[in-house]
């Protein structure tokens, strides 16, 4: 009987593994476990994707808790110039294509123009 | 409600007020760090401002993304103009400018 419950592990679902008591966990704290066991987005990925919208960039990327998901992005761009804050971040968000509030959980950024 | 009458609504909200938070969870109980850390440097500021809970509204949610052409929670809106996010907010605590763009708006920080 023990060998018969170890082949189900395969197939459990969330609620198998979920006392009852946990239902009660607020929903927001249930999206965050989902986050976490989603796949990572690789550092590359991110970069690329940053410098093909914006030619010439300087990209660096941390990965802030070694988790794929809270990545801290350093961009250093000429088209940042006389652009605010805000533009310049919606730029990044823009070459991210809908990723970052999705797939990216957190991902704090950093711009400016060249001195 | 359609796009139109959602943007409205946001709209009737950020003029409403000099000060506006949109934010995951309440300024006593934020339910997300990033909105906790804008809620925080308000209080600190002494800024009187009005906070909305995306969290209970999933229209209000997903209507200040397409409004602010922003992807994230929380925005902050200073004088009816988006300022930014939590990264901006605190950048511009830093640097003090965040102090002068409430000045400008009228708004005493203490």
């Amino acid at each position: 009987m023990v060998i018969a419950k170890f082949s189900l592990a395969g197939s459990l679902k969330k609620d198998d593994l979920t006392p009852k008591y946990m239902l009660r966990v607020p929903l927001t704290v249930i999206d965050e476990l989902i986050w976490r066991l989603k796949m990572p987005m690789p550092i590359e990925t991110l970069e690329e994707m940053i410098r093909e919208a914006l030619p010439g960039a300087d990209v660096r990327i941390e990965d802030l808790r070694g988790d794929g998901d809270h990545y801290a992005a350093h961009v250093t761009f000429d088209g940042f110039k006389s652009l605010s804050r805000v533009k310049q971040h919606q730029m990044v968000y823009k070459a991210l294509k809908g990723k970052m509030g999705g797939e990216l959980h957190a991902l704090a950024l950093h711009t400016k123009a060249p001195d | 409600m359609t796009d139109v009458a959602i943007d409205d609504r946001i709209k009737g909200l950020v003029e409403k007020d000099k000060v506006v938070l949109f934010m995951k969870g309440t300024p006593i109980f934020p339910q997300c760090g990033f909105s906790s850390v804008v809620a925080q440097v308000l209080n600190h500021l002494e800024v009187p401002f009005e906070s909305y809970n995306v969290l209970e509204d999933p229209e209000l949610r997903d209507g200040i993304k397409s409004f602010s052409d922003w992807p994230t929670i929380p925005q902050l809106y200073v004088g009816g103009e988006f300022v930014g996010g939590c990264d901006i907010i605190k950048e511009m605590f830093e640097s003090g400018e965040l102090q002068d763009a409430f000045k400008d708006a009228g708004v005493t920080v203490n």
